[in-house]
């Protein structure tokens, strides 16, 4: 599984990888903010996009359109302190897949990641 | 020729060089350039550029010939001698010893041979074979011979081969020595003599056997077993195998002794030291202080003075004397794991203080009804920092219960006195101290029940309280003198 981590913070960068060690990711790429992630997201291909919400210079939900005009189908989870209805609401409607809301623990950052590769799958088999 | 002109040329006796003298008031036909280029060459000087250019000089510096002039017109080239040849050793594998950098004045003559360890294939060095030099010339052209350097001073050990490229290549696993001009690969050292002032320090990574003793001051280390010869003095010795001693260790209170594994001998007297099996001693064992792995075997011999810990079983002639002398043993101990012990709950301690201080932080931070998305991303990376050290502490969790289970498997009472406990011996046994007033005679076996009772058989009778023989107290701990020893064994 690889893997982009999009977040201004080094440390939750480095907490996600931690995380994501455990889950079986075999490659890991890591952006600060939603303008690295778009200038990464084409040579490195990602199968998941774990994404911060509130960022400098492009933020989550700026990327998520950005990158939807393009790629379609693979799985962005948004993972953010935003955990009002409406900024879900509003990042569904942008085209992100999943949501994690900070604070998360290891399980259920990785439960939520789990599920969302295996929809992904899933639709990608039918 | 020169003596009707006055015009000299005077060349030195090894030919070095060739000197141009002219008296004061010469005729200036006589100074021409020609005239005096025809003189040096008839004094045998070879002429070259270097010779017409210094002469026409000369020339035009005696101007009026108001006084003597006398410059060196010509000069020999000298040899250029080969050079030796040589060893470059590559860096880590330069096996002459290694002098403590102490200040010029002061050399540490215990310091001894140095020895590396290497493996097949292993580029030690470059050697550099003997140039030829080149020759020179004197004045009159005459040779100058060169001297060729001299060969490599040091000879090659067939474990050892030099390639097209001058590269000196290990043809074997095992340690590089430069010993009496010859580099070899040895996988044991041999000491023929005594380990003293010739010796130096012994350090070596794999077996050692020394033909004599060791003196006092000294040091041997042995990577793997270690056989001496003779008389161990006030001298540390640490092996990482067996040591085996044909004499005794009179260590008068300072000779050190760590060994991995068994050690054997023929007495030991004012020692220190632990070792992690087992100890064997033909003869007595006078005021030591050690911590024993294994079992302690002493069958013909006594045990006299001083503070032994003993994991496994005791066997001896006899412990003490007449005269009452404290001896001190405890038993029933797994000393060499106990420190492991005290080391991985320590650091439970603090893995546990840690969480504490998370859980803390975290409530602190939710007792907030609205919290920051700086707190929400705080409380992520606590539970991530809990998380990574609840895995921690399940590592030395395990960790401890396999020390703890070690400490049960290998404790054991296992004591078997042939002939004698003398008043004054002391054993520790768990949290009891057992303290014999009076003789016990032998053939006597200490041991626990299966109620851990301590109890003591003869050679007789049925097994019996070993509080009829010897006042057993309780709620004792261990003797604090093991320190010394038990830092030998850390």
């Amino acid at each position: 599984m690889r893997v982009l981590v999009v977040d201004d913070s080094k440390t939750m960068r480095n907490i996600v990888k931690g995380i994501l060690g455990t889950i079986g990711a075999t490659a890991i790429e890591e952006a600060g903010d939603g303008q690295d992630a778009l200038s990464r997201v084409d040579a490195f291909k990602p199968d998941v996009i774990l994404l911060d919400w509130n960022m400098p210079v492009m933020d989550g939900i700026t990327f998520v359109r950005a990158y939807r005009a393009k790629n379609k189908t693979t799985p962005i989870i948004m993972v953010t302190t935003e955990a009002e209805k409406t900024r879900v609401m509003e990042a569904i409607q942008a085209g992100v897949n999943n949501y994690a809301v900070k604070p998360f623990t290891p399980e259920s950052l990785s439960k939520v990641i789990e599920t969302t590769m295996a929809k992904a799958a899933a639709k990608k088999a039918a | 020729m020169a003596g009707k002109t006055e015009i000299k040329v005077k060349i030195a006796a090894d030919g070095s060089q060739a000197t141009l003298v002219a008296p004061p008031g010469l005729d200036a036909a006589l100074l021409k350039p020609e005239n005096l280029i025809f003189q040096v060459k008839a004094a045998g000087v070879l002429i070259d550029q270097d010779v017409e250019r210094n002469v026409a000089a000369f020339a035009a510096a005696y101007g009026s010939g108001n006084s003597e002039r006398s410059d060196i017109i010509a000069r020999s080239l000298p040899a250029v001698h080969g050079e030796d040849g040589r060893v470059e050793w590559q860096q880590g594998f330069d096996p002459r010893p290694q002098h403590a950098p102490a200040s010029a004045e002061r050399t540490d003559h215990y310091q001894g041979q140095h020895y590396v360890p290497v493996k097949t294939g292993d580029t030690v060095g470059m050697a550099h074979g003997p140039t030829g030099g080149t020759d020179g010339r004197d004045v009159r052209s005459g040779v100058l011979k060169a001297r060729s350097g001299k060969p490599i001073a040091i000879k090659f050990h067939p474990m050892l081969t030099i390639d097209s490229g001058g590269r000196i290549i290990a043809q074997a696993d095992g340690v590089l020595v430069l010993k009496d001009k010859e580099l070899s690969v040895t996988q044991s050292l041999e000491v023929p003599g005594h380990v003293d002032f010739s010796t130096g320090n012994i350090d070596f990574p794999g077996s050692v056997t020394i033909a004599g003793g060791v003196g006092s001051g000294f040091k041997v280390t042995a990577g793997g077993d270690l056989h001496i010869g003779g008389l161990i003095e006030v001298a540390e010795i640490r092996c990482g195998g067996d040591l085996i001693a044909r004499g005794g260790m009179a260590g008068n209170g300072r000779g050190r002794l760590r060994v991995t594994r068994n050690v054997q001998v023929v007495y030991l007297e004012k020692v220190v030291g632990a070792l992690n099996g087992d100890l064997i001693v033909e003869r007595e064992i006078t005021d030591c202080k050690l911590v024993v792995g294994r079992d302690l075997r002493c069958p013909n011999g006594t045990i006299l003075g001083g503070e032994i810990t003993v994991t496994g079983a005791l066997m001896v002639k006899a412990i003490g004397s007449e005269s009452y002398t404290p001896t001190v043993i405890a038993l029933g101990d797994v000393p060499l794991l106990q420190g492991a012990h005290v080391k991985v709950a320590k650091t439970i301690e603090q893995i546990n203080t840690m969480l504490g201080q998370f859980a803390e932080q975290a409530r602190l931070i939710k007792l907030n009804p609205r919290p920051s998305p700086a707190d929400k991303e705080r409380l992520t990376e606590i539970s991530y920092e809990a998380s990574q050290q609840n895995q921690e502490l399940a590592k030395w969790a395990t960790k401890l219960s396999e020390i703890e289970t070690a400490v049960r498997t290998q404790r054991k009472l296992d004591v078997s006195v042939a002939k004698m406990i003398h008043p004054g011996v002391k054993f520790y046994i768990g949290e009891c101290v057992v303290l014999f007033k009076t003789a016990a005679k032998g053939p006597l076996w200490i041991c626990w029940d299966e109620q851990r009772h301590l109890m003591y058989k003869t050679s007789s009778g049925a097994a019996r309280p070993l509080s009829e023989i010897a006042q057993v107290s309780r709620g004792h701990s261990a003797p604090a003198a093991e320190g010394p020893a038990r830092a030998a064994a850390a």
